[in-house]
This record gives C-alpha cells, sequence and structure tokens, in this order.
C-alpha cells in the first residue's frame, strides 16, 4: 500500500467514529485554508532554503549548514505525533 | 506513517550521500517518544512557535472553532508545542542542493495529504547523477 492509501484507510477510520458536525467542521478548515491560497506562499523550486538552527529530541542544536556542507538535505515538516 | 514512510527511504536517502530531517513544532521530550515508538533513525528538530516553517511559508494560524474541536478531543496543542501560537505547519517536504537550492518542494494545506517519498528521492538521483 502507497503511503497514500494508508493515509486514506486513517481517515475513513477516524472520520466513522467521530461527529459529522466535526467532521464537517475539520474538512471546512482544511478548505479555508486552500482558498487562502496559502500555497502560494510556500518557498517554490529555485527558491533559497532558509538556514535554521534547531534542537534535536536531545536538546542539542543542529545547524542546517553543517548538514549541508556534508551533502544534499531532505527536509519534512511534520506537526506532532497526536 | 509519514516518517515510517521516510524511514524506510532513509537507506537511500543515505546512499545518495543526502541528510534527513523531520521538522515539528512540538517539544523535544515529545519527538523523543516518537523516535522511541517509531523506530525512526533520523532527527526530528523541534520548531517553536513554527517559526522556520514561516521562513518556508508554511505556517498557518488555526482558527477558533477548529481549537475548539481539539480541545474536545482533547488535544491541547498549547501543551504538545509549549506555546499559545495555536499555528501549525502546513505537510511539506523539500530537498536542498549543497548550495542551499531548493530542487524539489511539496506542500499541500490538507493535513490528511502527505508527499510520498519517492518525489524527494527523485530530485536526490538526479543530484547525484550531475556529480
Amino acid at each position: 500500500m502507497s503511503l497514500k492509501e494508508e493515509l486514506d484507510a486513517l481517515r475513513l477510520r477516524l472520520e466513522a467514529r467521530r461527529d459529522p458536525e466535526i467532521v464537517a467542521k475539520m474538512h471546512q478548515a482544511v478548505e479555508e485554508l486552500r482558498l487562502s491560497r496559502a500555497a502560494d506562499q510556500v518557498l517554490k523550486v529555485g527558491a533559497k532554503a532558509p538556514e535554521f538552527v534547531l534542537e534535536n529530541a536531545d536538546e542539542h542544536a543542529v545547524d542546517s549548514k553543517a548538514l549541508l556542507a556534508k551533502g544534499p538535505l531532505v527536509v519534512t515538516f511534520y506537526r506532532g505525533r497526536w | 506513517m509519514e516518517l515510517v514512510a521516510l524511514q524506510k527511504a532513509l537507506p537511500e536517502i543515505t546512499a545518495l550521500g543526502a541528510s534527513l530531517v523531520a521538522i515539528s513544532p512540538q517539544l523535544p521530550e515529545y519527538n523523543r517518544e516518537l523516535i522511541q515508538h517509531r523506530h525512526l533513525s533520523f532527527e526530528i528538530l523541534t520548531d517553536r512557535g513554527n517559526e522556520v516553517a514561516a521562513r518556508f511559508g508554511l505556517r498557518w494560524v488555526l482558527p477558533e472553532y477548529l481549537r475548539e474541536i481539539y480541545r474536545s478531543f482533547p488535544l491541547d496543542l498549547e501543551k504538545f508545542n509549549g506555546d499559545t501560537s495555536w499555528t501549525l505547519p502546513m505537510p511539506a517536504r523539500f530537498a536542498i542542493d549543497q548550495q542551499g537550492t531548493i530542487r524539489a518542494a511539496q506542500s499541500d494545506p490538507d493535513y490528511t495529504t502527505r508527499p510520498e517519498p519517492s518525489d524527494a528521492l527523485e530530485a536526490l538521483r538526479a543530484l547525484s547523477r550531475q556529480h
């Protein structure tokens, strides 16, 4: 199963357990974000990536410059484990 | 689930000479739990207040009605993220070359959609062919 198929299955399971009114509001929030054209603000191919220094899970600083000195870098933004 | 898919792609990312990091607003203690629970061998970095996400154009503020829904689950974003901003990053993935230029970029306002790892990998393969 692809990641997309797994996520679609998860969404169906979760939404089946939830109050339809809440599900509708959650869909509304996604739709509003889409309509706000927030995606237009996202950096695109060819743009310079911002540098960052952030703490890892052991609370040590990780510098993007140090990672890029070793090779290319894949960055994933993740909202949370909840 | 997305992070587990990335964990599976990690050997190929590493073989292509690249690194992988995840960036999340949640506090290090929750990232630590996630890494242990999902057996992840890449870093998850804490982006307090989604400041880095904002520079990538990904930060959004949850509307009040959505905050109420999350509180009712209960899902206390203030506790997980250690701030009261009620902001989140849109899910996104970037492949960045050694000059700091973005070579692949994917994002979606719909949090239930996540980029497949194959897309970033393709950008890395193209980079490695150039060397």
